[in-house]
């Protein structure tokens, strides 16, 4: 008997909503409000920002849905390290709630900054760089906060060999990765690679073991075998006849 | 009942870390930014750019430590008083999102000090305004309502530890009336910070505690 299966096949479709929306997100919002002019074309191209945000905007559903659906899978395995993702999953979306409001104020700094008149620029430009350097901390701090609820994930997953052994390893290295990634950024170490490809070459291993992961889940579930042993160690109740 | 031992020694370091993680980030951004006014405050933030943002990352770990903290504090204790094990996991849920949004402005401090020295230290400025905002604003107000919530956190557990006699009823006794007296400039420190410097020490017993 393969318990859990309909867990198994919502924790697969979500894991792939939000790894894929954030990106999806990103890709329309991203040269609206991450180029330099950002102060003369946030505001014109509002609605395509807008329409990249509320499809990130998924994401925050989806994130808090996969340790609600994948908890009574992993506390009969371990019931202190379930909690510690499922409320670690939750801190994380609130985090990305925060980040992606301030990224939204960008839009009224562009507004106000064109009403203006192009008038003091260098204030404008100040307020923004702030919201900036915020967001820029902000996202820093959601990857690291993802990165050990992604530890605690592939710890249990590991111990527990609901899932190929090797996916757990992969996600637990990946996670690592992407942690070294943030330190390495708070401590301005880029080997001289830009940005954009820093970040991705730290990403790519983690947003493709999930997706990997998460089609796992949905083919064949959960391993069956790996919930009959928990159960085989659980005493029979004693009945009076 | 005794909880597994293993778990409370986990607890017990958690505590420490959040402890002492908290008196360095303390002493790192109080040597970054210094004293004086708003513009002496960038000037030396610009100058002191790696201890701020050494400061930065152990608030970040510091955040991470408490929400462990919570966790575990849950763990232990949910068996016996499920409602007040989770109303203080919720508190230190929120402490840790409080710290994390006020260091996110005190980041957002690192380049506006740049921005102010490279535009020559313009008195008064727009940089003042958005300094003040960021730090006095954001950033020690964020602090007051961080302390509001640690300080709920740590009454809520020291009761539970009081009721489960974990650890002896006198140590539990002493950290519930330490915290009630260190709730006080804490909330003084809502209404106003000027009330701070002189009710701090009614914070002083808990200090060993």
């Amino acid at each position: 008997m393969n318990t859990y299966r309909k867990n198994a096949v919502i924790v697969g479709v979500l894991f792939i909503i939000a790894t894929a929306f954030l990106f999806i997100g990103t890709a329309i919002y991203g040269p609206v409000l991450d180029n330099l002019d950002y102060l003369e074309t946030a505001y014109p191209n509002r609605i395509t920002a807008t329409i990249g945000m509320l499809i990130e905007f998924i994401c925050v559903l989806a994130i808090p849905l996969i340790p609600v659906f994948l908890f009574p899978v992993l506390r009969k395995h371990s019931e202190t390290l379930a909690i510690g993702y499922v409320v670690f999953r939750l801190f994380e979306a609130v985090i990305f709630v925060i980040v992606e409001i301030n990224k939204l104020s960008l839009i009224s700094v562009s507004q106000h900054y064109l009403a203006s008149g192009s008038a003091d620029a260098s204030y404008f430009q100040n307020i923004g760089s702030s919201i900036q350097a915020w967001n820029s901390w902000g996202w820093l701090f959601y990857v690291l906060v993802f990165a050990i609820g992604a530890l605690i994930l592939y710890t249990v997953l590991y111990q527990s060999k609901l899932v190929p052994r090797f996916l757990s390893v992969w996600g637990f290295v990946a996670a690592l990765m992407i942690m070294t990634s943030i330190v390495l950024t708070m401590l301005e170490v880029d080997f001289n690679l830009p940005g954009a490809a820093f970040e991705l070459i730290f990403a790519i291993p983690i947003a493709v073991q999930e997706m990997v992961m998460a089609l796992w889940l949905i083919v064949k579930g959960f391993n069956s075998s790996a919930h009959e042993l928990v159960l085989k160690s659980v005493p029979p109740l004693q009945t009076n006849v | 009942m005794k909880a597994e031992l293993n778990t409370i020694r986990l607890l017990g370091a958690a505590q420490l870390m959040v402890i002492i993680g908290n008196l360095i980030m303390d002493t790192l951004l109080s040597s970054a930014i210094g004293s004086g006014t708003i513009s002496d405050i960038l000037l030396n933030i610009s100058n002191n750019i790696t201890e701020m943002r050494i400061s930065n990352l152990v608030a970040l770990g510091q955040t991470l430590a408490i929400v462990v903290l919570g966790i575990l504090y849950y763990v232990v204790f949910f068996e016996q008083h499920k409602t007040v094990a989770l109303m203080s996991l919720i508190c230190f849920v929120m402490a840790a999102l409080t710290m994390a949004v006020s260091k996110m402005a005190t980041n957002a401090l690192i380049p506006l000090s740049q921005e102010f020295i490279k535009a020559g230290t313009p008195e008064p400025s727009n940089y003042q305004t958005l300094a003040n905002i960021l730090y006095f604003g954001i950033d020690r107000r964020g602090n007051d309502i961080h302390m509001l919530f640690i300080s709920l956190g740590f009454l809520l557990t020291n009761y539970l530890l009081y009721v489960s006699r974990e650890i002896p009823r006198a140590i539990s006794i002493w950290g519930i009336v330490a915290i009630c007296l260190l709730l006080i400039p804490t909330v003084l420190a809502l209404y106003d910070r000027e009330f701070l410097p002189g009710a701090m020490i009614l914070a002083l017993p808990y200090a060993p505690y």
